[in-house]
């Protein structure tokens, strides 16, 4: 496993940007705001509300020996003549092969191969039927992997994504608000239950799925019978920031955006880097939620939030939380279990849910009164984030930086997800 | 039979009439066990004048999210006259229920279950929402629920038969119950052994026909199906609602779902074509799935060439062009009674796919037909159907 601390000192120049590109990033919480709790809440057509029922998750953990992330010999295709091998820097779950006249090959080992097919070009005979075709230009897509959409926006291809599984009320990030209130993306229904009709109508040529499809396999099928390729990210199981930001690279490759894609990935690249050299403060940070039967939900000591609050220079203050029985990256627990540890963080981040972000100490204190009692409540360290971030895969990075204000006590104004609430 | 039923009718508006006189709250109309009393006022809203205590809901059924999660109702309290469903989620994670402007935080977690009392209201859809945590971040979904206690019902006459979804292995002989549905009276009239109909007030069509010739053994009750599954059944059930018809929660898991009007029809059966021809129904016509040699009238082989045909074709009927049927915007396909023949899970196979394009299929069995008789049974669906007139009624 990759690790980034010390790794790319060299790029310095990515730290000097970081700066202003922070500066410029566009602040979403105003806007994710707008949308009243109320709305959020009234809202169902969502796929993840439809995923929310499901047995399963949506983050899960990888398997602790995945297979991914090592040296990958370029698969050899008949007619295609192979150049190249995209170099990663922190992502396990993909690679890309190129190949002469514009050809490309995306792997993904736990999803399939795609093949790349440059405009105006065919698949080279003989192509083994298990690898599936995009033929570019990609311009009908159908989005249903909530958290690519960001990716799409920052590459600027957004206009090629015609249809999205989300509805306009399921979006907390602008941009496909934008482009479904001016008609140029429809939602063309949930990811577990797509409008077919309205996706071969506006000739879909590709479907693209979070691993939520997995769970619905028969939907998977009948995209494939309707001969739209069906191809499923895996960014959500990088257990690194900057591998779940280095997806973008996959999108940049299928899109022919590889300039953006990169400037975008050093971008977030600069975020992280620009805290290496802040000393890790050893304050202990919590991250949760409450449920309305006082369970407390909380994220797996090996989970890409721990991780974040580390690079941001603190300390998860659950240790060693695992429950082997789920792969969910976050698991449950009693308000008890909760409080006997948590009660001496010296930071506590409310996960904003779909009953809102916390306004005040006195919204969390109604939740549950042992609240008065954690350090962080006492010495005014409550914080919460939005939920904006779930999709705004784009910019996660920023979410470290958000977390390395609260500790710094820095600067409030350069904030995207977060907001302290305690006075 | 039906003078049987008259009466039965008039027992209950004599006990509405006896009630319209008490004391409401106290009266005997309380007394759900016995099931032709009823409760005059029809109940629009979340009050009832059901004496407070706790009733059986006759039965339940619901629909909404993935169709994958479990839900059930044991019990209905009435409280100040307000009515509560006991809903019990099949997993833990519900947090809360909305109903109307009520937002219900009392949940009992029971080992795998998530309880809740919630207001609703009885013998017709209601829409429910539901807070699941059981993702990364917690979300409401949308339930339509239909809570039915027929002693909190208007009078109305009941249906002889057995409950729609309680067997599939024979042919009904008295109309079945459908939830949401009241018998329209009509006793059955048909001239064949495959098909039955039954009519039900306001437009709803019944309609079953066997694809076996013997009755199998039934297949192992699978709670988790999907309405693909009433594919495999020997006796195909069939609603055909009414334009603008409301669809009782539940009922697209009992029976396969016909929306009328039906106006572009997909067609793998010769037979088919031919009685749409005698029947003056070509223009309903959109695809068709015959090699064109076997394509029994010219105008439709017309109608199909060119470069921009007005029928398309949509390959066969066991190997089907989904993409053909999306595109040409069907609400019906009728496949050939081959494909009975074409191995034993091909109708379940192709019934899956319908599903998901929210598209009926109709096998025309009308070739099996041994008597002329039987064979103008098919008339009648079909007239049905597309809403028109037998041909002897022209």
């Amino acid at each position: 496993m990759r690790k980034y601390q010390g790794k790319y000192l060299a790029v310095l120049l990515a730290v000097v940007c970081a700066m202003p590109a922070a500066s410029s990033m566009p602040v979403y919480a105003a806007e994710a705001e707008s949308i009243s709790a109320e709305s959020i809440s009234a809202e169902t057509a969502s796929a993840e509300a439809a995923a929310a029922e499901a047995e399963e998750f949506e983050e899960e953990l990888p398997d602790a020996d995945s297979g991914a992330g090592e040296e990958v010999a370029p698969p050899e295709i008949a007619g295609l003549t192979y150049e190249s091998t995209m170099d990663l820097v922190y992502a396990d779950g993909f690679h890309v092969f190129y190949y002469k006249d514009g050809y490309k090959l995306i792997d993904v080992p736990q999803s399939g191969q795609y093949l790349v097919i440059p405009e105006g070009q065919e698949a080279p005979e003989g192509l083994d039927e298990e690898i599936q075709r995009l033929y570019q230009p990609l311009d009908s897509i159908y989005m249903a992997a909530t958290g690519v959409m960001s990716f799409f926006d920052k590459l600027g291809t957004i206009d090629q994504v015609s249809m999205s599984a989300l509805d306009e009320n399921g979006w907390l990030i602008p941009a496909p608000v934008a482009a479904m209130q001016a008609g140029t993306m429809a939602f063309a229904g949930k990811y577990s239950e797509p409008d077919y009709e309205t996706l071969v109508g506006n000739g879909c040529d590709l479907a693209l799925e979070s691993t939520m499809i997995l769970h619905t396999p028969e939907v998977q099928e009948m995209l494939m019978d309707l001969d739209i390729p069906v191809f499923i990210d895996r960014s959500s199981y990088e257990q690194e920031v900057l591998g779940r930001a280095e997806w973008i690279r996959v999108y940049g490759a299928m899109m022919n955006r590889e300039e953006a894609a990169e400037a975008a990935f050093a971008e977030q690249k600069s975020v992280v880097n620009a805290l290496e050299d802040f000393p890790n403060t050893g304050k202990t940070v919590a991250f949760f939620s409450i449920n309305s039967d006082r369970s407390v939900v909380v994220r797996k000591s090996r989970d890409i939030i721990p991780n974040m609050i580390e690079l941001a220079g603190g300390k998860y203050i659950f240790e060693d939380l695992d429950n082997p029985a789920t792969k969910s990256a976050s698991m449950n627990l009693t308000m008890e279990e909760f409080y006997s540890t948590a009660v001496d963080a010296d930071y506590i981040i409310y996960n904003g849910t779909i009953e809102g972000a916390l306004t005040s100490v006195d919204d969390l204190l109604a939740k549950d009164a042992l609240f008065s009692e954690f350090k962080a409540v006492q010495e005014g360290h409550v914080w919460t984030v939005d939920r904006t971030w779930y999709q705004d895969t784009a910019n996660i990075a920023y979410l470290i930086t958000d977390m390395n204000i609260m500790l710094a006590e820095a600067d409030p104004a350069g904030l995207t997800f977060m907001k302290k609430i305690s006075e | 039979m039906k003078k049987q039923i008259w009466l039965q009718g008039a027992a209950v508006l004599m006990a509405a009439l006896i009630l319209a006189g008490s004391a409401p709250a106290q009266s005997a109309a309380a007394d759900v066990n016995n099931s032709t009393t009823g409760d005059v006022a029809e109940v629009t809203e979340n009050s009832t004048e059901l004496a407070d205590g706790e009733y059986t809901p006759d039965s339940f059924s619901w629909s909404g999210g993935t169709g994958k999660a479990k839900m059930s109702c044991d019990k209905i309290l009435v409280e100040n006259g307000k009515i509560y469903a006991h809903i019990i989620f099949g997993s833990s994670y519900y947090q809360y229920v909305r109903s109307g402007d009520e937002k219900i935080e009392e949940v009992v977690h029971n080992g795998d279950t998530s309880e809740f009392l919630v207001p609703v209201v009885l013998n017709q859809n209601y829409t429910i929402m539901a807070l699941t945590t059981r993702m990364s971040s917690p979300h409401e979904i949308e339930y339509t629920i239909y809570v039915e206690l027929k002693a909190a019902a208007a009078g109305s006459e009941e249906s002889p038969g057995i409950p729609v979804n309680e067997q599939y292995q024979v042919l009904d002989e008295e109309a079945p119950a459908i939830l949401g549905l009241t018998w329209s009276g009509e006793p059955v009239t048909t001239d064949s052994d495959q098909i039955r109909m039954y009519h039900y007030e306001n437009g709803y069509t019944l309609l079953e026909i066997r694809t076996t010739e013997e009755a199998e053994e039934a297949p192992e009750e699978d709670s988790d199906a999907d309405a693909s599954a009433l594919y495999r059944n020997p006796v195909l059930k069939y609603l055909m609602i009414p334009e603008n018809g409301e669809i009782p929660a539940g009922v697209d898991r009992q029976v396969i779902l016909v929306q009328q009007p039906v106006e572009a029809v997909a067609v793998t059966s010769p037979d088919a074509l031919n009685r749409m021809e005698e029947m003056d129904l070509l223009d309903r016509i959109a695809g068709v799935g015959i090699p064109e040699e076997q394509i029994p009238i010219a105008s439709v082989k017309e109608a199909m060439a060119g470069e921009e045909p007005e029928v398309a074709a949509i390959g066969t009927y066991d190997d089907i062009s989904y993409k053909d049927l999306l595109m040409g915007k069907m609400d019906l396909l009728i496949e050939d009674a081959a494909i009975l023949e074409a191995g034993d899970e091909a109708l379940y196979e192709l019934g899956k796919r319908a599903v998901q394009m929210k598209l009926p299929v109709l096998v025309d069995l009308s070739q099996k037909e041994q008597t002329p008789e039987g064979r103008a049974a098919w008339q009648d669906v079909y007239a049905e159907i597309f809403g028109t007139g037998r041909i002897d009624e022209k």
